[in-house]
């Protein structure tokens, strides 16, 4: 018997969404959406026989095989005679076929984004109340500018699909605390831009990822609506 | 009497006995390319093999440190077996379960048509809780 750790591997400002159990308690792991590559692993949960606390990792690869190659590897990572304990996600851990958290399955209810005029905060509203207590980190990782003469005097070059792509946006970690959209991801116009003023961009992309999944998800306009919002999807 | 220092032959096999005794193994089973139908399960919950036809065998899984009262399965998994050959692959199965051959041991495996001897399908996998 030994201690499975497992970890969200954020640095929220609030608590931290952490579980362990021993492995006695891990009753089974499975494939519980194979398209996503949803791997649940159920343990008893304390006092009810008839009822288990999952918790949710993510294949790697969201097919038959990659699920089956993820629940092989945290079986074999489990059942390792390496330690007292194992740590299935989190900072630092590596699990071959397992990506952690399944916070990029978990965002892709996220349908819009929108981008304020004038310095105000850009938002990432959250779709569903299910997504409070949700922990993310975020960052905008390219954008264009409206108007190009704008530009400072050494602007950036554009790449070929007309995006900047300057890594000058620092990161933003979080909880997602309402359901109401004006709650969700946001980022202070002086973290968004050092080059333009916020009432010149025109379009963002923004990576949502956990340490874990570092391949993340970006979400990018679909379209301007209008000089206070920008429609934004998941991509 | 001069006793030598060192690690004599029961310490050795102490310290594999602990080693194994850390070891879960697991039982893989898929049944079809739908979610839910994968599933690893660890060997040591299995507490019954049933012949339920000449054909058929499940597999019963409950949770560890239930020793009184009612059983409740947490999970069951049904076989379908070679007529004839329930017998063999319910020694196949506890075999495996029990003998700690390795980590991750496949018992029954539509998808790529791998199976223990005997098995010829895998039927209908169960979870209760």
């Amino acid at each position: 018997m030994k201690q499975v750790k497992l970890n969200e591997g954020l640095h929220p400002t609030t608590a931290v969404n952490a579980f362990s159990a021993t492995t006695d308690s891990l009753l089974f792991i499975r494939a519980t959406d194979i398209d996503a590559g949803l791997i649940t692993l159920a343990f008893a949960e304390p006092g009810d026989p008839d009822d288990t606390r999952d918790e949710v990792l993510l294949a790697s690869e969201k097919t038959l095989a990659g699920c089956k190659a993820a629940i092989k590897s945290l079986c074999e990572a489990v059942s390792s005679n390496r330690a007292d304990s194992v740590k299935l996600s989190g900072d630092g851990v590596v699990i071959n076929n397992v990506s952690g958290y399944p916070v990029s399955a978990a965002i892709d209810e996220v349908t819009t984004l929108v981008l304020a005029a004038d310095g105000n905060d850009v938002v990432i509203p959250w779709a569903t109340a299910a997504k409070v207590g949700l922990r993310y980190r975020a960052r905008v990782i390219s954008y264009t500018p409206a108007v190009a003469e704008d530009a400072e005097a050494d602007p950036p070059v554009a790449a070929a699909d007309g995006y900047f792509n300057e890594d000058v946006f620092v990161y933003t970690d979080g909880v997602v605390t309402s359901a109401v959209n004006t709650t969700g991801i946001s980022f202070a116009a002086n973290d968004l831009l050092e080059v333009f003023a916020v009432d010149d961009v025109f379009a963002v992309r923004v990576e949502v990822f956990s340490s874990s999944n570092p391949t993340g998800i970006v979400l990018e306009n679909t379209g301007a609506t209008d000089e206070a919002g920008y429609t934004f999807t998941a991509s | 009497m001069i006793r030598k220092r060192g690690f004599g032959p029961s310490f050795v096999f102490n310290y594999i006995c602990h080693m194994n005794s850390n070891n879960d193994s697991w039982l893989y089973f898929n049944t079809a390319d739908t979610d839910g139908n994968t599933i690893a399960i660890k060997a040591s919950s299995l507490y019954a093999v049933d012949s339920t036809s000449p054909t058929a065998v499940t597999l019963r899984f409950k949770q560890n440190g239930v020793t009184s009262g009612t059983v409740t399965d947490f999970a069951t998994v049904a076989l379908a077996v070679t007529s004839g050959k329930s017998q063999e692959v319910i020694d196949e199965v506890w075999h495996v379960a029990t003998k700690k051959l390795g980590v991750f041991q496949v018992i029954a495996d539509d998808a790529n048509g791998d199976y223990i001897d005997n098995v010829t399908a895998c039927g209908a996998i169960t979870v209760n809780v």
